[in-house]
């Protein structure tokens, strides 16, 4: 616990209270009474303890008699001054009387140390000095009496200000819970109405198929492809809402984890368009959210395999490599392309470059981006002649070192 | 002749009630049913309210011989007057009510509605299936098993 040293009420020179121990006779008295005079108050202590209960209270400044210097005295106003505030300095002023015994005492003194803000005041000495060396001291004490105030002024503030962010945040996500849910309310309810007239144009079909021609049949399919695609982008939609928003925390994540899950996401397509992934080992450890990472790599794998010329089984490459503190990661395909024009627009909300004849919502690439700045990284592509293909490349961080 | 103990009710016959506001996933579900060939009378209720009522033989329910207690319940989460939660939380602190099987059908694949039908004692959930091939899937997987299920009598 620390103490304040300080008086409660005022810290007015007039009320600046003295505390004064001298060794029995009158020396204290008189001394008290003469700053008395001066509009000073002081008080005389008996002993040590008594001292330093009351400046424990609050005081301004301590007058000793050297006399009443002796280890364990010493002991006793060390332990008090050591539990004075960050502020506080209390000064003391000791009365010597000069000789051997001085010396001695004097000695004794010193083991304070630097704790203690001790002046010495010689006997004899005139009023006027003793006035002027208490007046010096009063002067230091409200000095800090007011880096005091300004302290407290500022933990004030601070804890206005911290309140004032606490309940911004608390409002601010209170918001966000509040659009989450009304986002999801409303893809869940346009999800709804897509399913039933996915299920209906496919009923259509089973039972009635044989009552339609061709043509009636080809009309049925192609309402519940729309209705299928639909649905995709409201669920890509969604996501992108989830990476834009959700909370992220990074930490270090296996890059090769990540790689395999998004692998095993599209083994079937892969297996099927004869696609030839290559992965080049070993891959370092990034700072990421594995989830994200997951995704963000599962759309670029997504889309070289997607976005290749018919009949072209897709080649497909994947490496990472440390670049100072970051990991760049790339994946080269020998797909279609991008004509540099495009570099920048494709990663935006619903850019895309194939017409409906290619599959794709317009989301991916802007989850793509999206979900690396959110970890701190950047993402480009390298496309256009004379290369084949594209390469899409992001960097992230490497996790940080624990130091 | 003595009868014998009913210690269990398996699922022959029993009827089973659809909680679900929207017509046309009732309209699929039933068409699910009859293409897996499952012979149980099916009941369809709209509303959370409802839903007690057929429960609880109130109403227009009152006539058990009409509108017998079902054995299991597949059970919509977003529905209007009384959740989905709301109507689980309610039979689970109904003594006459509690061995009633709850099974959630939602399209909802959010982690707190399902840890939420979870604590409040559901006894399965089922995400509803976008496409109708993997309703009708799910409608036999799941009766595959249940028709070797042992039910507890309920009172």
């Amino acid at each position: 616990m620390t103490m304040d040293f300080s008086p409660s009420g005022s810290t007015s020179a007039d009320s600046a209270a003295i505390l004064i121990l001298a060794p029995t006779g009158n020396d204290g008295p008189l001394t008290a009474a003469f700053l008395s005079e001066e509009g000073k108050f002081a008080l005389v202590c008996r002993t040590m303890s008594e001292l330093c209960q009351i400046a424990q209270q609050g005081c301004d400044m301590i007058l000793l008699a050297e006399e009443t210097l002796n280890p364990p005295s010493i002991q006793i106003l060390r332990e008090t001054l050591s539990h004075q505030s960050p502020w506080s300095d209390i000064p003391i002023t000791v009365i010597t009387s000069g000789g051997e015994a001085s010396q001695e005492r004097l000695r004794i003194l010193s083991s304070l140390g630097t704790s203690a803000n001790v002046g010495l005041l010689e006997r004899p000495f005139r009023r006027g000095t003793l006035l002027s060396t208490v007046e010096v001291a009063l002067r230091a004490r409200r000095r800090q009496y007011q880096v005091r105030d300004l302290l407290v002024e500022r933990e004030n503030a601070r804890a206005k200000l911290e309140s004032i962010v606490q309940s911004r945040t608390a409002e601010l996500r209170d918001t966000n819970a509040q659009l989450e849910t009304l986002v999801y309310s409303i893809a869940h309810d346009l999800r709804a109405p897509l399913r039933s007239m996915q299920a209906f144009s496919k009923i259509l079909i089973e039972d009635y198929g044989p009552n339609l021609d061709e043509e009636g049949v080809h009309y049925c399919q192609r309402i519940a492809k729309s209705s299928e695609k639909m649905d995709y982008l409201v669920l890509d939609l969604l996501s992108y809402g989830k990476t834009a928003r959700s909370d992220m925390e990074l930490e270090s994540v296996s890059l090769e984890d990540a790689w395999r899950v998004a692998l095993d996401q599209f083994e079937h397509d892969i297996h099927k368009l004869h696609a030839v992934v290559t992965s080049y080992p070993p891959f370092p450890k990034v700072h990421a959210h594995a989830a994200t990472l997951t995704q963000i790599l599962a759309n670029l794998l997504g889309n070289a395999l997607k976005f290749v010329a018919d009949g072209v089984p897709p080649v497909i490459q994947f490496k990472a490599h440390e670049k100072d503190d970051r990991v760049r990661i790339t994946i080269e395909d020998n797909g279609s392309g991008v004509p540099p024009e495009y570099h920048e627009k494709i990663f935006r909300v619903f850019e895309r470059l194939h017409r409906d004849q290619r599959e794709g919502t317009g989301i991916g690439l802007a989850i793509v981006r999206k979900g690396t700045e959110r970890m701190g990284g950047r993402v480009g592509l390298e496309s256009g002649p004379p290369r084949k293909g594209s390469l899409f490349w992001i960097e992230l961080n490497k996790p940080p070192t624990l130091s | 002749m003595e009868t014998p103990e009913r210690v269990h009710h398996s699922l022959d016959g029993h009827a089973i009630l659809l909680a679900e506001d929207n017509e046309d996933d009732v309209f699929m579900m039933k068409r699910a049913f009859r293409k897996a060939q499952i012979s149980n009378p099916l009941y369809a209720v709209g509303d959370g309210e409802l839903v007690l009522e057929y429960l609880e033989g109130r109403g227009e329910f009152a006539d058990r011989t009409k509108f017998p207690f079902p054995l299991i319940m597949f059970l919509d989460l977003n529905m209007p007057k009384k959740s989905g939660l709301e109507v689980i939380k309610y039979i689970r602190h109904q003594p006459s009510l509690q061995k009633l099987v709850i099974n959630v059908l939602s399209s909802s694949t959010r982690g707190t509605d399902i840890d939420s039908a979870a604590v409040s004692g559901a006894n399965a959930y089922f995400i509803k299936p976008t496409r109708i091939e993997k309703f009708q899937e799910l409608i036999e997987s799941w009766y595959n098993l249940a028709k070797f299920e042992a039910f507890p009598v309920s009172s």
